[in-house]
């Protein structure tokens, strides 16, 4: 990605500039999509990216530039995923944690399409394990990349890597899924 | 065992020291269920990845016509605020002119009938002298 590009799209940004700002919606909407979609699945995802965009838009002044676009965007997906996955939880006729539900998920992988199932072996994943999971192994960014989009140690990362793909691993054989033997 | 699934999941994160190196590559080589817990573990992970993933169409018209929406609101709330302000001060300035005409701010003097009372009422107002036939009690 040429920095440039988009250091030129933030400042007509603003300056008031909705094209511009339209643009970086339709570049970056793929990405954002795949954190939010990855950590709560197909429900609400849309609210979720919208918001992640007026979110920045609205503070574009405080955007410096120290991180690149994208990082920033999906640093601003995160939280509001994160925020909206302890407000689903909360309401107990919405569930969005299916960790107590796992016996119901009993050969899924024979009627659910992959993303379908992506989407409900990561459900069952504490939201904590979920984000590091979704940007270090659905995203591959590099888990300093995690790090700093996350905003915690670099060692927070990789123990909670560890333990979610444990739990992921576990996940997904209880919902069917036939590891392939060597 | 317990610290070398440790060591086997941060090889798939992190840069192991040699000495870790060496100890993973030795248990992968006498440990079966070792080997298989790696093959599982790089399956999970191609499965995880590279998902193709986007918003349904139409994603961007959808976060313009949502930046556009708030800004009405704004606008309604902005011109409410005028007209609140001005209603306020008119209501501040009518009770300090009454408090300067009849000196109290008494529900009577609101409503402009602090000169009036019921046992001094000029019935005359109601035009009674047509009425002399009937009985007052």
């Amino acid at each position: 990605m040429p920095y440039g590009e988009d250091k030129a799209l933030v400042e007509a940004v603003k300056s008031g500039d909705n094209t511009a700002f339209r643009q970086i919606v339709l570049k970056y909407e793929k990405l954002i999509a795949g954190v939010v979609k990855g950590m709560i699945g197909n429900d609400g995802a849309d609210d979720v990216g919208q918001e992640t965009f007026i979110r920045f838009y609205r503070s574009v002044g405080q955007y410096k530039g120290k991180a690149g676009l994208g990082t920033y965007l999906v640093r601003i997906a995160v939280n509001l995923t994160l925020n909206e996955i302890k407000k689903r939880s909360k309401r107990k006729w919405f569930p969005l944690n299916d960790y107590d539900n796992g016996h119901r998920a009993e050969n899924d992988f024979e009627r659910m399409e992959t993303s379908e199932l992506i989407s409900k072996a990561m459900t069952q994943l504490e939201p904590d394990f979920r984000s590091v999971v979704v940007l270090r192994i659905v995203q591959g960014y590099s888990t300093k990349e995690t790090a700093e989009i996350l905003q915690i140690p670099l060692g927070t990362v990789l123990s909670r890597l560890a333990r979610g793909q444990e739990k992921l691993r576990g996940i997904l054989k209880k919902l069917g899924y036939r590891y392939e033997e060597g | 065992m317990e610290n070398i699934k440790e060591i086997l999941l941060k090889s798939f994160d992190a840069e192991l020291t040699p000495q870790e190196r060496e100890l993973l590559d030795e248990a992968l080589q006498h440990s079966e269920e070792l080997r298989k817990e790696k093959q599982e573990i790089e399956q999970m992970r191609t499965f995880f990845s590279g998902q193709d993933t986007s918003f349904e169409s139409g994603f961007a018209d959808r976060v313009m016509e949502r930046l556009e929406t708030p800004a009405k609101t704004i606008e309604m709330y902005s011109i409410f605020k005028r007209v609140a302000i001005t209603g306020i001060a008119a209501i501040i300035a009518l009770l300090i002119a009454i408090y300067f005409i009849d000196g109290s701010l008494t529900l009577n003097a609101v409503l402009g009938i602090s000169g009036y009372s019921a046992d001094g009422a000029d019935l005359s107002v109601l035009n009674l002298q047509n009425y002399e036939n009937i009985i007052l009690p």
